[in-house]
């Protein structure tokens, strides 16, 4: 049971709590998702109301996809102020929305990118197993809180694919990148089974990782089926 | 004449007093090299003993801070920060025989972080006691400290709200801290973010640490933050914060010449 109506809802998980188990423990989807994106999700709201409730030019933004308000937050007719909330809560909100959607319950998901976009890995990475070296390098090798993504950038019929990490709740569209890919490494995403271990989670997270939400994604940003 | 006063204001040294100088001199100077000219090492940086039990700090009338909690913190973070930064040092200090300087700028963010976390860390775990031992309980309102408190907060309460709420709001993983700047001589509040430390924010010596990753309290706390940051000044140290802000204090008066003179004296005295 949530309060977390208003411009946006907290999305359902699309699987049970423990539907990731042994991977990602029960208590820390509960609290994950119960409390922590809630919480983003409430103060992404209010932020919202207050810039409503503020008028001018500003209150247009309360329309706008989160995705949007991500993509545009540096040119939009607000203060300062009004910024700083959509940049922390709102990046939170979506960042774990789409968290939640790359992974599936191990034995229900798609284990490889196909199609096209498996070729741009292929092409860009080489292999598959030499991207999640890569991936789980960054995601390890972040200071404190933040994520790592893959994201692909630049023309639509021919993108480039990059590794990147974000600190706190910054989110790539911020910078034209477009997400393919995300992984949580704020400490509260592995803490209560993993503690210090963040590399033993990342290596356990790949066999979270459902494929399909990659491939779909990369057919949005491409157009290309 | 100004060398005449000087000089009468001098402590007079005794031959005993003499030598104790002349083997602190030599000991701090050799623990700044950490391997011989034969590059073997010498000295290791190792984690700080804890002055009480991994349990202390959960009062039976509430968990603070409870054992666990403690524990991976203090043997898993903390110990696996030592670890690494050892590693590096290695790393660097053949980096530096060897000219490699692409080596040693490579090395330095990671010491920045593994060095910094173990510095903070070390400020964190001696600025908190078990209540039994005088954890929570605010210094005697005779103290230098604590007037200087009162004169810049107006009282104690106003300081802990004020450090609570902003520390509250810290994005992410840093810290919170009181700390002495040196130029004003205020005592002021400070964030950092990550594992920088304080003296990286300008002319501060570090009085207070309190730790805000997710790691030093989820397990005890989860999500709330707020509960943690409430419950923890139960076992704040302030005897240890006080005299924190007496070494700030007389590192000022005195220039470094007299200040090793001046802490000769004081640790007689301390004891």
């Amino acid at each position: 049971p949530m309060a977390t109506t208003g411009f946006h809802e907290l999305p359902e998980l699309p699987y049970g709590y423990a539907s990731l188990e042994p991977f990602m423990d029960e208590a820390t989807m509960v609290v994950h998702h119960d409390k922590h994106h809630a919480g983003y999700t409430r103060n992404f709201n209010a932020a919202l109301t207050a810039i409503q409730a503020a008028g001018g030019e500003g209150a247009k933004i309360c329309t706008m996809s989160p995705e949007n308000i991500l993509r545009q937050l540096n040119t939009l007719p607000i203060t300062p102020e009004q910024r700083t909330p959509l940049r922390n809560h709102g990046g939170g909100y979506w960042n774990h929305g789409m968290f939640w959607s790359v992974m599936a319950p191990p034995k229900e998901r798609q284990e490889h990118p196909t199609g096209h976009l498996s070729t741009a890995m292929a092409n860009t990475f080489g292999s598959l197993d030499a991207f999640k070296k890569e991936f789980s390098k960054v995601g390890a090798g972040v200071f404190g809180s933040g994520w790592a993504w893959l994201v692909a950038e630049g023309p639509q019929e021919n993108p480039t694919l990059k590794v990147v990490s974000t600190a706190n709740q910054d989110s790539p569209f911020t910078v034209g990148q477009f997400p393919l890919l995300v992984v949580d490494v704020w400490e509260h995403a592995y803490y209560l089974r993993y503690q210090n271990r963040r590399p033993d989670f990342l290596e356990a997270w790949w066999q979270l990782v459902n494929w399909k939400t990659v491939d779909d994604r990369y057919k949005e940003y491409t157009g290309k089926n | 004449d100004i060398e005449n006063q000087i000089y009468q204001i001098q402590p007079k040294m005794s031959p005993k007093l003499i030598i104790l100088v002349i083997i602190l001199s030599a000991s701090s100077i050799a623990r700044s090299f950490n391997y011989d000219c034969l590059g073997n090492e010498i000295e290791k940086y190792t984690l700080p003993n804890l002055d009480y039990e991994l349990d202390a700090l959960e009062p039976v009338e509430c968990s603070v801070i409870s054992k666990t909690m403690l524990e991976v913190h203090y043997n898993k973070h903390h110990a696996g920060y030592v670890n690494k930064l050892n590693i590096l040092m290695k790393q660097l200090q053949e980096a530096m025989i060897n000219r490699d300087l692409s080596k040693i700028v490579n090395l330095l963010q990671d010491i920045q972080f593994n060095g910094g976390s173990h510095i903070n860390h070390s400020l964190y775990w001696k600025n908190m006691s078990p209540t039994k031992l005088g954890g929570g309980k605010l210094p005697d309102p005779s103290s230098k400290f604590y007037q200087h408190i009162t004169a810049q907060w107006g009282n104690f309460q106003t300081l802990i709200q004020y450090i609570t709420s902003r520390a509250t709001g810290i994005k992410g993983s840093g810290w919170a801290w009181l700390a002495y700047q040196k130029e004003s001589k205020q005592i002021v509040y400070e964030e950092t973010l990550g594992q920088d430390t304080i003296s990286m924010k300008g002319n501060l010596i570090p009085l207070l640490a309190i730790d805000v990753w997710e790691h030093a309290y989820y397990i005890d706390y989860k999500n709330l933050r707020p509960q943690y940051l409430k419950q923890i000044w139960d076992i704040i140290d302030w005897q240890e914060v006080e005299k924190r802000y007496l070494e700030a204090i007389l590192q000022q008066l005195f220039c470094s010449k007299n200040y090793l003179l001046f802490q000769i004296r004081i640790r007689m005295k301390w004891n």
